[in-house]
């Protein structure tokens, strides 16, 4: 589920890495408030074992093995704010170590796996254990059931990202330019392999880890329900404080509550369609033409540009060498800059470290 | 003959799931043996700003992901080998790290969406029943590069800046401090956790002997799962106790403060320019 570059267009994955900062920080905040000063420490181990599950392999059936996500168990057993801040550093880590999910694809897998994931998981094991005893059948069963539905709602929205690219981003002849699977091939493929094949892994795996915690460590299971009732009381009584007596006694709105989670959502859903404006276009290569249709008229810096590297090589045809010799021949200069810029840059740095050495000697 | 490495003499036998975590662990650990080496070396990069390297590695990959030109893509690849090279990156060990695992995974995965099954053309190719065109293959190829880009630079980022390094300059570029104090403390304890479950595993995979049922199995990481977590939670109430022990007071100051030098800012010229390059490459061979 770990979508890579190249698949999503930047003017989605973008505004999907500014809308999950608010949503950071807002983790951090919840849990600072529920365990104090402790927070760093949770959450930085929080990390450290979610990226760990994330690299252990689970046997599905017939030798073949996947990795399950682990959001919804970090979310059960530390919180769903914790879990938020804690996915998000394990997968962060992964794409930079192993390249399991883009750079610019990094706040679209964190919407994914670090907030949808866990949030929906934890709402269905909360619904489902009610106040049932950890480590009772209710309560694994709640946890299976919070992980199957909760990693199946993140690779819905993933398959709908991923649906909506052929229709947004295609050339003026209809290719597709970044993920060419429209939603009536990704969602039921998407879908079928997890509601069949790693819905039941995470089910059985977080059901399975959150029975073995309860067993082997009650007082952590506990812990957590108390933080949680603890987070609830001192919003109630942050509403006493604020002179809100109708607020106190009932817990808050849905929209209060969960607001720094829908606000980027509903940002990202207005945003993607903007990327109509560009459609049969690849992001920042409009030509004049273009531009003229877009805005209405071409600023003269870009014009002047463009007719500055049309005197330069007219048609790109080099008369000695025609026109395909033209094309090389640009081809092999812009190449032979690069490495000619990239030579000069590395000869100005080792003069800089002789410098430096000859000092400090 | 046969090379006296992880991946060598010492191979990990089987292809079970025990096997393959183990795999993933020992990847784990040779990444980070790989990586402090480069970071440790005297290159281009190295010697860069940590800031510097983000801001340029996030430009290129943006412009590659946002770009449909193969000049533009093809290009931007070869800037990051480039420097790669200036860094003193092993070659053979950048390309096989880079580009022969998930560019062409992604290439093979993009196929079917852009065959015959979907697109309708005029074929380039044609394999028994299925055909591609050429508009598809463009497609496919794009997806791949464009993922190919994006790894070289992350890839180039973090071989050549230390961890530390790079948190501060994520730091200094406001991200929040909180979300950094916890990368780089995560970053510590991920590898006593690889290493704990790699002990885990190990002892499993000796034991093994015969066929044990998937269901068994299944329940068996469930329970590690559930292991780890005791361990971890253990792990961080001592942290926090020595932290605390040590003068935490719930904030966490960044000790580094390095000023950009002359070489940083050459180094923006230079990749202006590249990239400026690029950009005309773009127009030009559209």
């Amino acid at each position: 589920m770990h979508i890579p570059d190249g698949y999503i267009a930047p003017q989605v994955t973008i505004p999907a890495l500014a809308a999950m900062l608010p949503v950071w920080k807002t983790s951090l905040t919840k849990v600072k408030k529920k365990v104090g000063e402790k927070n760093l420490p949770t959450l930085a181990l929080g990390a450290a074992f979610s990226f760990t599950i994330m690299m252990m392999n689970v046997p599905v059936a017939g030798g073949s093995s996947a990795h399950a996500v682990g959001a919804v168990l970090t979310a059960v057993m530390l919180g769903p704010w914790a879990a938020v801040a804690a996915v998000s550093a394990a997968l962060l880590i992964q794409a930079l170590f192993f390249g399991d999910g883009g750079i610019l694809a990094y706040g679209l897998n964190c919407l994914n796996m670090a907030v949808v994931m866990p949030f929906i998981g934890y709402a269905v094991y909360r619904a489902l254990s009610g106040g049932s005893r950890p480590g009772s059948q209710r309560n694994v069963f709640s946890a299976a059931a919070g992980g199957y539905v909760g990693i199946n709602a993140a690779a819905f929205l993933a398959a709908v990202e991923f649906g909506v690219q052929p229709a947004l981003f295609h050339t003026a002849s209809g290719a597709a330019l970044y993920c060419p699977y429209p939603l009536s091939v990704s969602i039921p493929a998407m879908m079928a392999a997890h509601l069949l094949v790693a819905g039941p892994l995470e089910a059985v795996i977080t059901g399975a880890a959150s029975a073995y915690i309860a067993k082997a460590a009650p007082d952590m299971f506990l812990q957590n329900q108390k933080n949680i009732q603890s987070e609830l009381s001192l919003q109630a009584a942050e509403s006493a404080a604020s002179g809100d007596s109708e607020k106190v006694g009932r817990t808050k709105s849905f929209w209060a509550r969960y607001k720094a989670v829908l606000i980027p959502l509903i940002v990202l859903i207005a945003l993607t369609p903007l990327g109509l404006l560009t459609k049969g276009t690849a992001w920042g290569e409009w030509g004049t033409d273009e531009v003229k249709k877009a805005v209405g008229y071409v600023p003269s810096g870009m014009q002047k540009m463009a007719e500055f590297w049309k005197s330069l090589m007219p048609d790109y045809s080099v008369p000695v060498l025609g026109n395909r010799g033209g094309y090389i021949a640009a081809a092999v200069v812009g190449i032979g800059l690069i490495f000619l810029l990239v030579f000069l840059l590395s000869l100005a740095a080792k003069h800089g470290r002789n410098e430096k050495d000859r000092n400090e000697a | 003959m046969k090379r006296n490495t992880a991946e060598g003499n010492s191979r990990i036998v089987g292809r079970g799931f025990l096997a393959r975590t183990l795999m993933r662990f020992s990847e784990l650990f040779e990444n980070e043996l790989y990586n402090n080496r480069y970071a440790g070396m005297d290159g281009l990069w190295q010697m860069i700003d940590a800031r510097m390297k983000i801001l340029a590695s996030l430009l290129f990959i943006i412009i590659a992901n946002g770009s449909r030109s193969f000049v533009v893509l093809i290009g931007t690849g070869l800037a990051a080998a480039v420097y790669a090279g200036a860094s003193k990156l092993k070659m053979g060990d950048y390309l096989r790290r880079v580009w022969m695992y998930l560019p062409v995974l992604v290439f093979l995965l993009t196929l079917p969406g852009v065959s015959n099954w979907m697109v309708q053309g005029r074929p380039v190719i044609t394999i028994g029943t299925v055909y591609f065109t050429a508009e598809g293959l463009k497609t496919a190829g794009r997806a791949a590069l464009r993922t190919g880009d994006s790894l070289s630079f992350a890839f180039l980022l973090l071989a050549a800046t230390r961890w530390t390094d790079l948190m501060d300059g994520l730091s200094r570029m406001h991200i929040p401090d909180g979300f950094i104090a916890i990368l780089n403390m995560a970053y510590r304890y991920i590898f006593l956790m690889a290493s704990a479950g790699t002990e885990m595993m190990q002892a499993r995979y000796l034991r093994t002997v015969g066929k044990i049922s998937t269901k068994e199995n299944r329940r068996y990481v469930g329970g590690a799962f559930g292991q780890l977590f005791v361990k971890v939670r253990r792990i961080s109430e001592e942290v926090y106790q020595a932290m605390v022990l040590r003068g935490y007071q719930g904030s966490f100051p960044s000790l580094s403060r390095r000023k950009l030098r002359m070489l940083d800012w050459m180094f923006m010229v230079v990749n202006a320019v590249i990239l400026g390059i690029l950009f005309t490459g773009g127009y030009i061979f559209e």
